[in-house]
């Protein structure tokens, strides 16, 4: 589906407010094209309800070059009365990458995933999954149908039912109501299914309530649900709070056999464990990007240092 | 709460529950075809009062779809059950003809009486049965699309939509009340004659309305289950449980809510549709949110999320109002009031639920307290 | 809190002011009177009659005018004085004015009278009480004046000279410019003049003397005529507005009244509660039981109504919490099917104990006035009252949220239980306290419904479904929504029934307010912020 036919409202736009826009004057064809571009964007936004640069309806020049960037995320402002959640943040992803991202509390962590996945919608920025996918003009289940994934912090499974229903549910393909009516497992499925259940370690537990499941095991059910999903990209909010020692082994097992066939983007407290996973890592503090790099870069770096003074042991 | 875990379409629980549906049927037609001088002849007024029952059943198991396990809680489903029924009292006011209090062969007595000199745009075609068989699907199907979808797209949910559902029967009771409506305002549509050329009042068309509400229940019973067995079953206990979860693993919640919420007036609907020629009135009354409450109290008596429960409470609440209203009318509301608090106190999975709850409280007796399995 | 003074004064102030205007206490029949009324001597009778002339009481007249029209008789059997219509088929007794069977003629004794008593009669009626002291009463006897008979212009001309009274002034000039308006001998400047004055009253007889002076002749007159009818026009436009925007007003906050303990019970607690309405139900039989401990004290039982009330539904409120609500926090549904229950219990027993029918409630003198703006532009006092009070309660309940120990400490509870735990809150004790608030000012609210709309069991049904809507649409959780909310749908009710009837008023409103939730479901007012997310 296009950004324009998702549009909530169209209004009418008045023309003369065009003037206001200021545009460089073109040096060369290729700042022509970016000029004609920044217009056709400001238009589409307007035409969008919005307001001028709060939504780019074509892909930022950033996604347009040869390279392989599969989250990206710029400029992006939210605020809840007054208080920013998120202050210009811009992070890009690229494609299998598995990035962690530290911060203190109230850094806007949850809030970044919330933007990701369509339950915030910021005031400002731009939000890319991949070339095709403009997050800020989907809906949840639209940006779940893009490929993008989310385990939320508090694991959510659907207790009633059991851990191999939860996965079932999970499945990709067969969303709508008639569907889901008619929708009977195939053998590939079933196969499908077997295959994620040993990976998430909850084969003997198959057919058991999930509410009747540990907290560690939901939230591996959890993960299992997403990986159900094939999504292209992992959000994972805390997958080990709450975890004993040998869990969080375990989870740090499962998410290395994850690491390049999905991206992943995973937030975490625990150091220990944010360093056991060893991906990049980006530390958000007050909305925006403190520091990115790898562990070692990150633990040196002073403005973390004094970010963190006090709020953990890092 | 907890509900079965659904498997099979016939498991035990629903082939017992329909063959039983089936047999006690077949025995109350049975009994009323008897001649007349039999001692186990049934009596026309009992046979349209069992009917009764069953169209209440039905409406408490529409009713029970969508809150046991969507969770979506309706005080106002009374209103689909009226204007079913509303439409069903059409075609029985145009079928009098010219043998009304005034002999218009047109235009129904209340119209006579209030100067109307033609029939209003909506009633025509009401002296067509097909056409008033269709009207009684879409009727309160579109109702309950027009109501609903705005609703759920904006995500009005819980207790919020309980109550704009009960405001929405109130404000539906207020316009039929009205006699600029064209349904016969406070005193309804009444003084119904025949049903397709057979007179009403016979002991074998108190048997085939008897007969078809029998069906109609039973193949809603099978239908709802059908529904729940499936994955969409399943989609409706995720949605019922946690929203946003299924939201986000890619069901669109609201279209899921909307297509239970249609399905189940248009339920609704028929069950009013078969009501309203074994009572032989239909009346605003059907509006009054108390109506709907009271079948909402049905399905939690009975024990909601199992389908048969809604059946059974409906009948037990049935039985046990035409029982006081007649012996003890005074106590017949501190009875209900009774039972929506006791109910909701003490047995949160209703009569259906009793078995289980008996279960795990032994249980928790025995072990104190159940671990959960580690790996 | 100042505001909170402020307005008790002002309530204060309201209920003592009418009072003053009622002082005077009229004289009753006295035994005398009547006796020497049945005497068959001329002399006694004459007494009689300038006895009962000095009397103001509404009785006193309508003997006195029975007399003058030969339509009063003795029962010669029991001696009772009897009113016997012209027809000779309705009676009335005389003194209490209660309704007879016609009584057999044969048993009547005409009471008669002289020409120069008749005459005295007429005097009596008219005269005495245009100059009776009370202008009050002066009023009211001109009006029956005006609304009687073909008035005399010298009589009015001669009452203008004496009176002092601005109303009253007014209304003879009123009268007098009528007159003079008719009065095809009045000169081109006269008739000016009188449509100044006339141009101030509005009533459909001045609106058609003036439409027929624009048809007359003069064209000075005409051209005048129709500008008083224009500015008279534009004044009743004026009038019916704001008579729209007290009404509303007036409604609006009887909507806030019912609802504003539901914004705290459903609102700050989360509790649905759906015997709300009967705890209204239950404050307006508190006023029925006081009058009844009190009879003859209307006032004085309404006075202390409010408190009692306030103690009635809360206790009621409080073992509701107790017994029932404390069970299932947290199962919002479930809490609404149990209340549901024992509003049922609650109907069916003022049904039972009291009776299935509507009980009267007396209204005291100092309700039933009215307040005079302008002429033309007047407010009954109860409605006055009920918005004083209305905003009364509210200051009260946002003073107890927002500025006392319960206050937050409610907000604590709501907000995050174990955490006020853990600080020492108890939480269950504010549950109960916050809950028998709720409740208590349901019942306030009740008393006050008492004095507008009937006493019955199905009092409270009728409001539930609009106070849950008010609180809903204000924003749930917000007090000020409540407010706001209460008094926006009474006057979009008001503007909207005389255009489309009070029923469909009412259902445009709930289509109306049903769609605003499906556009905004968290209210006007809605809570944001990350906790509103979840």
């Amino acid at each position: 589906m296009s950004a324009a036919t998702l549009a909530p409202e169209k209004r009418h736009v008045d023309p003369a407010s065009y003037r206001e826009t200021s545009v460089a004057p073109p040096q060369n064809q290729s700042d022509l094209d970016e000029a004609a571009r920044a217009i056709l964007d400001d238009f589409n936004s307007r035409r969008h309800g919005l307001r001028p640069g709060r939504q780019i309806a074509t892909p930022p020049k950033a996604l347009r070059g040869q390279n392989n960037i599969s989250l990206y995320l710029e400029k992006i402002s939210v605020s809840f009365d007054g208080f920013k959640a998120l202050n210009n943040l811009t992070i890009y992803i690229d494609e299998g990458e598995l990035r962690c991202i530290i911060g203190p509390n109230g850094a806007g962590k949850t809030t970044m995933m919330d933007v990701i996945t369509g339950k915030t919608k910021p005031d400002r920025g731009s939000a890319w999954f991949t070339r095709e996918h403009n997050l800020l003009a989907l809906d949840e289940v639209g940006i779940t149908e893009a490929g993008i994934g989310r385990k939320f912090q508090k694991p959510s499974v659907f207790e009633e039912l059991s851990v191999l229903h939860n996965l079932e549910l999970a499945l990709k393909g067969k969303k709508s109501v008639f569907g889901a009516l008619r929708a009977r497992l195939s053998g590939e499925d079933k196969d499908f299914l077997e295959q994620t259940l040993k990976r998430i370690r909850l084969q003997e537990q198959r057919d058991m309530p999930t509410g009747r499941l540990s907290h560690g095991q939901k939230q591996w059910l959890e993960i299992g649900m997403l990986l159900a999903q094939k999504p292209k990209m992992l959000l994972l909010d805390e997958p080990v709070a709450g975890m004993t020692v040998r869990e969080i082994e375990r989870t740090i097992e499962l998410l290395r056999t994850l690491e390049g066939e999905q991206s992943i983007i995973l937030v975490e407290h625990d150091m220990e464990f944010v360093r056991a996973v060893a991906g990049k890592v980006t530390v958000l503090h007050q909305g925006s990007v403190l520091a990115e790099g790898n562990m070692d870069q990150i633990r040196n770096n002073q403005a973390v240092i004094e970010a963190y003074l006090g709020e953990s042991q890092c | 709460m907890q509900s079965e875990q659904p498997e099979r379409l016939f498991a035990p629980s629903t082939l017992i529950f329909s063959a039983g549906i089936t047999l006690a049927s077949a025995a109350v037609i049975f009994c009323a075809l008897l001649p007349t001088g039999s001692p186990l002849h049934m009596g026309g007024y009992m046979v349209s009062l069992l009917g009764k029952y069953l169209c209440f059943a039905l409406l408490a198991l529409s009713i029970d779809l969508i809150w046991g396990y969507l969770g979506i809680l309706s005080l106002g489903h009374g209103a689909f059950f009226g204007l079913g029924g509303y439409a069903m009292g059409m075609y029985l006011m145009r079928e009098i003809g010219s043998r009304g209090m005034y002999g218009n062969p047109l235009l129904p007595d209340f119209m006579v009486f209030l100067n109307w000199k033609e029939l209003p745009w909506y009633w025509l075609g009401s002296d067509s049965f097909p056409f008033i068989c269709l009207l009684i699907l879409i009727l309160p199907g579109l109702a309950a699309f027009l109501f609903a979808w705005p609703a759920f797209r904006s995500r009005v949910s819980g207790v919020y939509l309980s109550i704009i559902t009960q405001a929405m029967t109130y404000a539906l009771m207020l316009a039929f009340f009205r006699n600029e409506m064209g349904f016969g305002g406070n005193n309804g549509l009444t003084d119904f004659k025949s049903l397709l050329g057979f007179p009403l009042q016979s002991e074998g068309m108190g048997a085939a309305l008897f007969a078809a509400s029998a069906l109609a229940l039973l193949l809603a019973f099978l239908l709802c289950r059908l529904i729940v067995v499936s994955r969409l079953g399943r989609v409706f206990i995720a949605v019922r449980d946690a929203e946003s979860r299924a939201r986000f693993i890619g069901y669109r919640v609201e279209y899921v809510k909307l297509a239970a919420f249609v399905f189940s007036a248009l339920l609704a609907g028929v069950a009013g549709a078969l009501y309203v020629p074994q009572v032989g009135i239909i009346n605003p009354g059907v509006f009054a949110p108390l109506f709907s409450v009271e079948m909402v109290v049905c399905v939690a008596l009975g024990g909601r999320g199992r389908l048969y429960g809604a059946i059974l409470g409906a009948l037990a609440v049935s039985f046990a109002k035409t029982w006081f209203t007649t012996a003890l009318p005074d106590v017949w509301l501190f009875f209900l009031g009774a039972l929506f608090v006791l109910v909701t106190l003490f047995l949160p999975g209703g009569l259906a639920g009793l078995p289980d709850q008996i279960q795990e409280a032994a249980r928790k007796k025995s072990v104190p307290s159940a671990a959960p399995l580690s790996a | 809190m100042f505001n909170c003074r402020r307005a008790i004064l002002c309530i204060c102030l309201l209920i003592f002011l009418p009072l003053r205007a009622y002082a005077a206490a009229e004289l009753t029949l006295a035994p005398e009177t009547l006796e020497s009324l049945k005497s068959a001597r001329v002399t006694d009778r004459n007494r009689a009659i300038e006895d009962l002339g000095r009397i103001l009481s509404e009785n006193a007249s309508t003997l006195l005018q029975a007399l003058r029209d030969g339509a009063l008789y003795v029962d010669k059997e029991d001696d009772s004085l009897i009113i016997l219509e012209a027809d000779g088929q309705k009676a009335a007794d005389a003194v209490s004015g209660t309704a007879l069977p016609a009584p057999d003629k044969s048993r009547l004794r005409k009471v008669g009278t002289s020409n120069s008593q008749r005459e005295a009669i007429t005097g009596f009626l008219s005269g005495r009480l245009l100059r009776h002291p009370d202008a009050d009463t002066r009023l009211r006897a001109l009006e029956n004046l005006l609304e009687r008979s073909q008035t005399d212009k010298n009589l009015l001309l001669s009452l203008l000279r004496d009176e002092k009274d601005p109303r009253i002034r007014q209304r003879l000039e009123g009268s007098l410019a009528l007159l003079s308006a008719r009065d095809p001998a009045s000169s081109p400047a006269e008739l000016l003049r009188a449509v100044e004055i006339l141009r101030d009253e509005a009533s459909p007889k001045t609106r058609q003397v003036l439409e027929e002076l624009q048809k007359g002749r003069d064209p000075a007159v005409a051209a005048a005529a129709d500008k008083a009818l224009y500015t008279l026009r534009v004044t009743a436009d004026r009038v019916s507005m704001l008579e729209t925007l007290f009404f509303g007003l007036s409604l609006g906050s009887i909507l806030v009244l019912t609802s504003i303990g539901l914004a705290v019970t459903f609102g700050v607690m989360g509790v649905i509660n759906m015997a709300h309405g009967e705890l209204v139900m239950l404050g307006a039989y508190t006023v029925w039981g006081m009058q009844q401990l009190l009879p003859g004290r209307p006032g004085l039982a309404l006075l202390l109504s409010v408190p009692a009330a306030f103690l009635v539904s809360g206790s009621t409120g409080a073992l509701l919490e107790r017994c029932v609500i404390r069970h299932l926090y947290g199962r919002p549904l479930e809490t609404l099917l149990a209340t549901f229950g024992v509003s049922l219990i609650l109907q069916q027993a003022v049904r039972t104990l009291i009776s299935p029918m509507n009980r009267a409630v007396e209204s005291p003198e100092f309700m039933s006035g009215m307040l005079h703006i302008t002429g033309n532009f007047s407010l009954t006092c109860n409605r006055i009252y009920v918005i004083c009070f209305c905003l009364g309660v509210f200051i009260l309940i946002y003073a107890i949220m927002h500025k006392t120990r319960l206050g937050l400490e409610v907000r604590a509870v709501t907000q995050n239980r174990p955490i006020a735990r853990s600080l020492g809150v108890n939480a269950s004790a504010v549950d109960s306290m916050t809950f028998a608030l709720g409740s208590g000012v349901a019942g306030m609210a009740g008393a006050a419904l008492s004095q507008l709309t009937n006493v019955g069991p199905n009092l409270g049904q009728g409001y539930i479904v609009d106070s849950f809507l008010v609180v809903v649409f204000g924003g749930v959780g917000n007090l000020w929504g409540t407010l706001c909310g209460g008094l926006i749908l009474g006057l979009v009710n008001k503007i909207l029934e005389p255009v489309s009837g009070a029923m469909l008023a009412k259902i445009i409103l709930l289509a109306g307010v049903i769609l605003f939730m499906q556009a905004k479901p968290k209210g006007l007012f809605p809570e944001r912020g990350r906790a509103a997310e979840n």
